[in-house]
């Protein structure tokens, strides 16, 4: 109930005066500064597969970031195509991370730039086949010809 | 009624305190019913006791013609402050088409 009523005297506030806008705003958001802003899309755009962990891929901290790196590496994701980050040295990181993507949770998988999701959804897309897909596509894994051989249908 | 008592202990003071603003199966069921059309719910608490991770299966029609990640953001914002109390949180989001479908091929894999 109180909500909506706060909500619509900002906007009309908005209209009027612009110093209330930038406080409604600032009231609402925690905002992430340029300069980390930034320097997270230099992380996002350093190599072609990036993974937001906790821990390191030889030693996950978490489940869910250790599955993520297990998925990767089935899917042959070569190392140098590959750069993660441990979160849980960087608490700036850790915290503007999940604004920048608007993403609550860690791990979290980037390729080519664009977010592709965290834990759950990099597993169903590899159950899927999805996520070989995208791999393919965006040059990170060689494409694999489908041999006709082992594809023909069964004869009757 | 904790305040009957004469001399609450300390720790039950704590684990009311705590019990108020720890998120609980019921909690999460309750704002989900809130926010989505549900079509069906599970709600699974994979904690192993400390009442922190949580896993979720929702099949609503909400989610008809949206992708994954489109669905994933949609509960992530809708359940933001729960969310943010956790330290896991894991879903699986489908239509009722999928659903079944789902259903189906859990079936058969059970074979």
């Amino acid at each position: 109930m109180f909500r909506p009523a706060l909500r619509s005297s900002t906007r009309l506030l908005r209209g009027t005066t612009p110093s209330s806008f930038l406080t409604g705003r600032l009231a609402a958001y925690r905002f992430i500064s340029q300069e980390v802003r930034s320097k997270i899309q230099k992380a996002i755009d350093s190599k072609p597969v990036v993974l937001f962990m906790k821990g390191t891929p030889d030693a996950p901290q978490c489940g869910f970031s250790r599955a993520a790196v297990q998925v990767l590496e089935i899917q042959g994701v070569p190392p140098e195509k590959l750069q993660t980050y441990n979160v849980l040295q960087d608490e700036e990181l850790r915290q503007s991370i999940k604004e920048f993507s608007e993403w609550p949770t860690i791990p979290q998988i980037y390729v080519n730039g664009e977010f592709v999701g965290g834990c759950d959804i990099l597993l169903s897309m590899h159950q899927s086949g999805t996520l070989e897909n995208l791999l393919e596509n965006n040059g990170v894994i060689p494409k694999v010809e489908e041999s006709s051989a082992t594809n023909t249908a069964p004869s009757s | 009624m904790m305040f009957l008592e004469p001399i609450p202990k300390l720790d039950q003071i704590l684990s009311s305190v705590l019990q108020a603003t720890m998120i609980s199966i019921a909690k999460l069921e309750k704002a989900i019913h809130s926010k989505f059309i549900v079509h069906h719910l599970e709600v699974e608490d994979i904690s192993s006791g400390c009442g922190e991770s949580y896993s979720i299966l929702l099949v609503s029609d909400d989610f008809e013609g949206k992708s994954t990640l489109q669905r994933h953001r949609q509960i992530n914002e809708a359940l933001k402050e729960e969310i943010a109390q956790m330290h896991a949180f894991s879903q699986k989001t489908f239509t009722p088409k999928q659903y079944e479908e789902y259903l189906e091929k859990q079936k058969e894999q059970a074979k």
